[in-house]
């Protein structure tokens, strides 16, 4: 198997995306270590299991793989990845809408992972979140996985910034009026 | 602690499955292997798109050829039914008409005996 290197800190970025650019795989590898986790973790939070998160994953680093002339900079890489992720995990889900639709965030956890009050919490927090419409979540999974304001989650996904604030209000709402029926 | 707090614990970042940039870098520089169905299409030569165009030309006109024929066959076999019946009620007719002349015949005959 291909072995990648972890990227150093000092590593310079944007020589790392020139190098990847002109065809240098390992530079490459180093892009997709540094950004794996937040593509996974957006994938995952839309499509629910690892497996259909890691190839959607897969298929948005190869997509940007093909784009790495286009993109100037580290923090345009950052932002072409976090953009087409949310694009894709919408589609994906629009076209999974007619399938199963897990509205329970099973805790993949092994068995033996103490169950701890924040545990339960966390894993209802993210069944809630599970639940709301797939543009609402792409909006609450940036402002508090990706920790971005609403401006940068407004261009990120081309609508107005008081769009993104009614989302976030309403789905706010939403999650508090179901933590406290359900007992919080 | 407020519920802005519990979404960014519940949705803090999870690492991917081990050795997932090994199989990102692999498919890039490896694509022939993990190539799609379309990808696959794209790189078929013009030739086996021709011969498969042609195929596909010679199996549509032999259903053609082979629907016409069913046709021609069921409107003979339907004709044929037809005539059947046609002359089966022709045959009928007759041998009633047959019938009523023998009867006939009879009744005067035996009606020019009775004076003598």
């Amino acid at each position: 198997m291909l072995k990648v290197a972890q990227p150093s800190p000092g590593e310079g970025d944007d020589r790392l995306l020139a190098e990847a650019a002109a065809g240098d795989a390992a530079a490459f590898g180093c892009l997709v270590r540094q950004h794996e986790a937040m593509v996974f973790s957006l994938a995952r939070r839309f499509l629910g299991d690892d497996s259909a998160a890691e190839d959607l994953a897969q298929e948005v680093f190869l997509e940007l793989h093909q784009h790495l002339a286009d993109l100037q900079s580290a923090a345009h890489v950052k932002f072409w990845l976090r953009r087409v992720t949310a694009n894709r995990c919408i589609d994906r889900r629009r076209r999974r809408s007619w399938q199963f639709e897990r509205t329970v965030d099973v805790p993949r956890e092994p068995a033996i992972a103490p169950v701890t009050p924040d545990f339960l919490l966390e894993t209802r927090v993210r069944g809630l979140v599970d639940r709301l419409p797939a543009r609402a979540r792409i909006v609450v999974v940036l402002r508090y996985q990706e920790d971005l304001d609403p401006a940068e989650i407004a261009v990120l996904l081309g609508i107005p910034v008081n769009t993104v604030k009614s989302h976030l209000r309403r789905s706010l709402a939403s999650l508090r009026s179901q933590l406290r029926v359900e007992g919080r | 602690m407020s519920l802005e707090d519990d979404l960014r614990k519940a949705l803090r970042r999870k690492a991917p499955p081990e050795g997932f940039a090994e199989r990102v870098v692999a498919r890039v520089v490896l694509p022939p292997a993990a190539g799609s169905l379309a990808r696959r299409r794209q790189g078929r030569s013009p030739l086996v798109r021709a011969l498969a165009v042609a195929a596909a030309l010679v199996i549509t006109a032999a259903a053609a050829s082979y629907y016409r024929h069913q046709v021609v066959q069921l409107d003979g076999e339907r004709a044929a039914r037809e005539l059947r019946i046609a002359l089966q009620i022709a045959s009928e007719k007759l041998a009633l008409v047959e019938r009523r002349v023998n009867r006939d015949d009879d009744t005067k005959a035996s009606t020019r005996e009775v004076p003598r």
